[in-house]
């Protein structure tokens, strides 16, 4: 049982590796890897929610090793990011299961949707390559820092600066053409 | 300043959570193009990550299964109450010769250990084995497999019973 404060930052929970603190985080966070995994990989959801279970008992496994010196955010997303590479390249090697990593079908743009539509914001941001995609998911929705986002896919500022950038582009492309009659 | 230029410093403001400086914003209030990319960007961000936290509310409603009471609580309250109802039985002052001008008042019946739950059902609850949860189809989709899951992450808990998806180990795909 745990009687400290549930009040605190996810990193002091972290830090205790108690088994109640680890139930806290546990509840504030799921749902977010799933969704990390389903979006960065545009894997099947099933799958993606697979790895979020595999992921969460290898943090909870792990949990003491957690020093505190990044969000513990990211330390979670860099595990579940670790299972679903791992997936990945079983899924190269053995015949791909149906329901694993099957791309998502994007449904045809409506022309009559607004700009401010959420289905259509996410089926143009679906729209950019992977390597563009993960990092601005990884800042826009998670509001991870650029610093927080080249360690977890261990690379450098520059570079996530670079590909955030050239995210932003594609989008403003992606969009310009399908203002086009 | 050029396009290109602006439009790299603008998405690196985003990026570092702070106002465009005072040329940079000069230049995206004058340009059409530059205009269009900054409304764009912060549009579309925030449509994505709206319809991404919906998402991850929805998962959460889903997986949220109603918390039900452990057999160790209500063990431990059971037992509480009947430690209570002895206690109050032996402290109890004794009884007061009613004055005789009065009529006597009915008689209170003695309180005994009171009892919440059925005494037959006190071996299940005491037990820390719970009943057999009823088995999904086996072809149902895994996230009705998973919605009887409780949220804690418990050892006690059984192991969550997984349809026959295909497992590998870390070894094998290093």
């Amino acid at each position: 049982m745990c009687f400290h404060s549930d009040q605190g930052a996810d990193e002091t929970l972290a830090r205790r590796s108690c088994r109640g603190c680890f139930t806290r985080l546990y509840e504030r966070h799921r749902g977010t890897m799933a969704r990390y995994v389903r979006e960065a990989f545009l894997s099947d959801f099933d799958a993606a929610l697979e790895i979020e279970d595999e992921a969460w008992k290898k943090a909870f496994e792990h949990r003491r090793e957690y020093a505190g010196e990044r969000p513990f955010r990211a330390w979670l997303l860099a595990i579940a990011r670790n299972q679903a590479l791992n997936h990945l390249r079983h899924a190269r090697r053995a015949p791909p299961p149906p329901e694993l990593l099957r791309p998502a079908e994007l449904p045809p743009p409506d022309r009559a949707e607004s700009l401010e539509s959420q289905e259509r914001c996410a089926r143009i941001v679906r729209g950019l390559p992977g390597h563009l995609r993960e990092p601005f998911f990884l800042r826009v929705v998670l509001d991870l820092s650029p610093g927080d986002i080249a360690r977890l896919l261990r690379l450098p500022v520059s570079t996530i600066r670079g590909r955030l950038f050239r995210a932003r582009k594609a989008i403003a492309e992606l969009v310009r053409e399908e203002a086009r009659p | 300043m050029t396009c290109d230029r602006a439009q790299r410093e603008f998405s690196r403001s985003l990026d570092e959570d702070r106002a465009p400086a005072g040329l940079l914003s000069a230049h995206l209030d004058g340009c059409e193009s530059c205009r269009a990319f900054r409304e764009v960007s912060v549009r579309i961000a925030g449509g994505y990550r709206g319809e991404v936290r919906r998402g991850i509310r929805a998962l959460r409603r889903l997986e949220s299964p109603r918390r039900r009471p452990r057999p160790v609580w209500i063990a431990a309250l059971l037992l509480l109450g009947l430690a209570g109802g002895l206690a109050s039985r032996r402290s109890a002052p004794p009884e007061a010769p009613a004055p005789l001008a009065t009529p006597a008042a009915p008689a209170a019946p003695a309180r005994g250990p009171v009892l919440l739950v059925d005494e037959r059902d006190l071996p299940l609850l005491l037990s820390s084995e719970s009943p057999p949860a009823p088995r999904p189809d086996p072809e149902a989709p895994l996230s009705e497999w998973m919605r009887g899951l409780p949220t804690r992450l418990s050892e006690d808990l059984p192991p969550p019973r997984l349809p026959d998806l295909p497992r590998f180990s870390l070894e094998e795909s290093s």
